[in-house]
C-alpha cells in the first residue's frame, strides 16, 4: 500500500470513511432525483396554472376589449399598476393585431406565428389559445426566470439541511465506529500485553459474538504457547539432570583411577582427562543455562525476597572454591532484594558473576560481594583493568576478556539476558568503582 | 564413620563408595529407597549420601519421613537439580548440605567432614591433645610438631575417637564404622589398629576401658 494511503490499513479509518462517503452519495444522489422529480412537476404545475389563466382569461378580455375598439394597443393598467406581473398576456384579433395587454406585455407579439397551446419562446413559457367564434387570440406567458427561480428555491430548501447533516453523520459514524470497536482494542491491548514472562490467560468474557471465535482461538494458543515454554523449561531442568549424573559419574571415576595410579605417566593423562571433564562440565553448565535463559526464566510470578538465594550461591562458592576467606560478603543488617525476578534465574545470574570475579581474579585475591541500597549487588575482585571496548562487549555471547584462564565467554552474555528478562540492570566497570583496579560487575534489580 | 550412600547411577556410586572406603570408613551403598530404608533401621550410620531422583521415590520424601521418626543422621543430599527452590526444599526437609553434580571427590569429603563435625559439637577441624594437633579436614596430624603418617583405616578409627572427646566408644562401635555389610573383619582388627595408633602417637593417646572400649582424654 503506497505511503499516502498507509491510515488506510487501519479498519476503523476504513469504516469511516467507507460509510461517510458512502451515506454521502447516497444522500446527494437521493437530493439530485428528488430536485429532478421536482422540477419536471412544479413545471407540470405551472404549465397547468398558465392554461388556465389563458382560458380564464380570454372572455373577460374580449369583453373589455369590446367596449374600447378604438384603443388597440393599450395595456392594463388599473389592477397591476406598481408592481412586476408574475404572469402577463397579449389579446390579439384575428389579423394578429395585439388589441389588448396587460401592463408588462410588450407592444410586439411574443410569437409572430402564435402557435396554440404551450410553447417556449425565448425567455418566456407561452400558452395561446383562440376564441372560435370571436377569432380572438390571448397569449399568457410567464418569465422563465420566475419558474426557475421557484425551483431553485425548492432545491435550495432541499439540499441546505444536508450540509449541517453530512457533517453530524461523519460524528455519529466516528462515535459508533469507534465505540465497536473498543472490544477490538481492549483485545489488541491483551494480547500486546502478553509475553514469555506473562500468559495469563486471556478474559475473553466481554467479547462481543463476532469477536468472540478470535479471542478464543487467541486464547487457546496463548495456552499453548505457556504449554510449550514450560515444556521447554522442564526439559532444560531434566536434560541437566540426564547431563550432569553421567558427567559425575565419569569425573568420580577418573579421580578414583587418579588416587589409584601413583605418579607415573598414566597418571598425569588420567589428571588431563579430568581437566578436560571438569571444562566439558563447565560448558555443559553454560549451555544448560543459556536453554533455561532463552525459554524465558528472567521474570517469576510475584515479589519475593532474593537475600536466602544469595545467602545460599555465596556459601556454596566458598565452600566449593575451599577458601572461605577469599569471598567477603558484606550485607547490611536486616536488608532485603524484593524483587519479581526469579529466585532460580537470580542465584544463576549471582552464581556467573561471584564464579566469573573469582576465576579471573587474582588466585589469593578477595571477591567483594555487596548488597547495597537500591537493590543494587556489586560483585567486585582486584583482577587487572580490563580495557574500555573489551568491557564494552563482554556482555555478548562467546567473547572473553584478556585472560589466561579459561572460559566459555558466556556467563556474562547469560547474567545481561536474565536482567533485561527481570527488566533489571547488568553494569561492567573496570577499574571497579572507587579503585584503582579490579572489575566489577554491578546488577541493580527491578522491584 | 559408616556411610550410607543412596545412589541409582552405578558408575557415580561406585566411585563416591570406592572413594569413601578408600577414607577408612564403612560404606553401604543402596539404589533404591526401599533397601536405604532397610538399612538405617537395622545400622547406626553417621552420615548418609542422599540422591533425589530414584526408581522408588523422590529423596525428598524419604528424608522427610526419615526426621519424621526422629532419625538425626547427618544427611548430604547429592543431586543434579541445581533450582534454588529445590536447594531450599532439601534443607527445609532436613538435609545438613547440598551438593550439585558433578562434583570433586575432594568436595565431597570436605562436606561430609564438616556436616561429621557439626554433629560432634565442634565444627573447628583443628583438634589438639596434650601433645597431639589434629587437623580432621586437612587429614594432617603432629606429635610433639612432628607430622606422622596414618593409613586410611587407622584414621577412620582415630576420627571415631576424638569425634567424642573423654567418650567410651565400644569395639563394636569402631568395627562398624569401618566396616560395611558382608565385610568379613578379623575378630582382632580393632586391636590392631588401636596398637598401631599408640605405636606412632604415644602409648598414652588412647586409653582402654576394660569390658567397655576405648577414649581419647581431652
Amino acid at each position: 500500500m503506497p505511503q499516502q494511503f498507509k491510515f488506510l490499513s487501519s479498519i476503523t479509518a476504513r469504516l469511516i470513511i467507507t460509510l461517510t462517503l458512502g451515506t454521502t452519495l447516497i444522500w446527494c444522489g437521493a437530493a439530485a432525483y428528488s430536485t429532478y422529480v421536482s422540477y419536471h412537476e412544479l413545471n407540470e404545475a405551472f404549465d397547468h396554472a398558465l392554461e388556465e389563466a389563458g382560458r380564464r382569461l380570454l372572455p373577460l378580455a374580449e369583453d373589455d376589449v369590446l367596449g374600447h375598439e378604438e384603443d388597440d394597443g393599450r395595456a392594463v393598467q388599473r389592477s397591476t399598476e406598481g408592481r412586476n406581473e408574475y404572469l402577463s398576456y397579449q389579446l390579439r384579433d384575428a389579423a394578429g393585431r395585439v388589441v389588448f395587454r396587460s401592463h408588462d406585455a410588450p407592444a410586439a407579439p411574443y410569437d409572430k406565428t402564435p402557435t396554440a397551446g404551450l410553447s417556449t419562446v425565448g425567455d418566456y413559457r407561452l400558452f395561446t389559445y383562440t376564441d372560435n367564434e370571436s377569432h380572438m387570440t390571448i397569449t399568457v406567458a410567464e418569465a422563465n426566470r420566475e419558474r426557475s427561480n421557484a425551483i431553485f428555491d425548492g432545491a435550495k430548501a432541499m439540499l441546505w439541511p444536508l450540509v449541517g447533516l453530512i457533517p453530524l453523520n461523519i460524528l455519529v459514524i466516528w462515535l459508533t465506529v469507534r465505540g465497536t470497536m473498543r472490544p477490538v482494542q481492549r483485545l489488541s491491548n491483551a494480547i500486546a500485553q502478553r509475553s514469555g514472562q506473562n500468559l495469563a490467560p486471556l478474559d475473553i468474557s466481554d467479547q462481543p459474538n463476532e469477536l468472540r471465535p478470535i479471542a478464543q482461538a487467541v486464547a487457546r494458543l496463548v495456552e499453548r504457547l505457556g504449554s510449550a515454554l514450560d515444556a521447554e523449561r522442564h526439559f532444560a531442568a531434566n536434560s541437566a539432570h540426564e547431563l550432569r549424573t553421567p558427567i559425575a559419574g565419569a569425573l568420580a571415576q577418573t579421580q578414583r583411577l587418579i588416587a589409584q595410579l601413583g605418579e607415573t605417566a598414566d597418571r598425569v593423562r588420567a589428571r588431563e582427562l579430568e581437566a578436560s571433564l571438569k571444562r566439558l562440565s563447565a560448558l555443559a553448565e553454560k549451555l544448560m543455562q543459556i536453554s533455561r535463559v532463552d525459554a524465558g526464566v528472567g521474570l517469576g510470578n510475584q515479589q519475593v525476597d532474593l537475600i536466602p538465594a544469595l545467602d545460599l550461591v555465596v556459601g556454596d562458592v566458598a565452600k566449593r572454591i575451599g577458601k572461605p576467606e577469599r569471598i567477603s560478603y558484606l550485607k547490611p543488617e536486616s536488608s532485603k532484594l524484593i524483587s519479581r525476578m526469579d529466585m532460580d534465574a537470580f542465584a544463576m545470574a549471582v552464581r556467573n558473576l561471584i564464579d566469573n570475579a573469582v576465576h579471573h581474579g587474582p588466585s589469593d585475591g578477595v571477591v567483594e560481594v555487596k548488597i547495597e541500597k537500591g537493590n543494587v549487588i556489586r560483585v567486585i575482585n582486584d583482577g587487572p583493568v580490563i580495557e574500555a571496548d573489551l568491557l564494552l562487549g563482554l556482555k555478548r555471547r562467546f567473547v572473553r576478556g584478556q585472560t589466561r584462564n579459561s572460559g566459555s565467554g558466556l556467563g556474562l552474555a547469560i547474567v545481561d539476558t536474565i536482567m533485561n528478562q527481570s527488566m533489571g540492570k547488568l553494569e561492567l566497570f573496570s577499574p571497579a568503582v572507587g579503585k584503582a583496579r579490579g572489575f566489577e560487575a554491578r546488577l541493580t534489580l527491578q522491584s | 564413620m559408616r556411610v550410607l550412600l543412596i545412589e541409582d547411577d552405578h558408575v557415580l556410586g561406585a566411585a563416591v563408595r570406592e572413594h569413601i572406603a578408600s577414607l577408612g570408613y564403612g560404606v553401604d551403598w543402596m539404589t533404591n529407597l526401599d533397601d536405604a530404608g532397610e538399612a538405617l533401621a537395622t545400622t547406626t550410620y553417621e552420615l548418609v549420601l542422599l540422591d533425589l531422583n530414584l526408581p522408588d521415590g523422590h529423596g525428598f520424601e524419604f528424608l522427610r519421613s526419615l526426621r519424621k521418626s526422629e532419625n538425626a543422621v547427618p544427611v548430604i543430599i547429592l543431586t543434579a537439580q541445581d533450582q534454588i527452590a529445590s536447594r531450599i526444599e532439601g534443607l527445609n526437609s532436613g538435609a545438613d548440605d547440598y551438593l550439585v553434580k558433578p562434583f570433586d571427590l575432594s568436595e565431597l569429603t570436605a562436606r561430609a567432614a564438616a556436616v561429621a563435625r557439626r554433629y560432634g559439637g565442634n565444627p573447628n577441624p583443628m583438634l589438639r591433645f596434650g601433645t597431639l594437633e589434629i587437623d580432621l579436614a586437612r587429614r594432617f596430624i603432629c606429635v610433639e610438631g612432628e607430622s606422622v603418617d596414618l593409613s586410611a583405616r587407622e584414621w577412620a578409627v582415630l576420627e571415631r575417637l576424638v569425634r567424642h572427646p573423654n567418650a567410651i566408644v565400644g569395639k563394636s562401635e569402631i568395627e562398624d564404622s569401618l566396616y560395611e555389610f558382608g565385610a568379613e573383619i578379623d575378630s582382632n582388627a580393632v586391636e590392631v589398629y588401636i596398637s598401631r595408633l599408640r605405636k606412632k602417637l604415644g602409648r598414652d593417646s588412647i586409653k582402654t576401658i576394660r569390658g567397655a572400649g576405648y577414649k581419647v582424654s581431652a
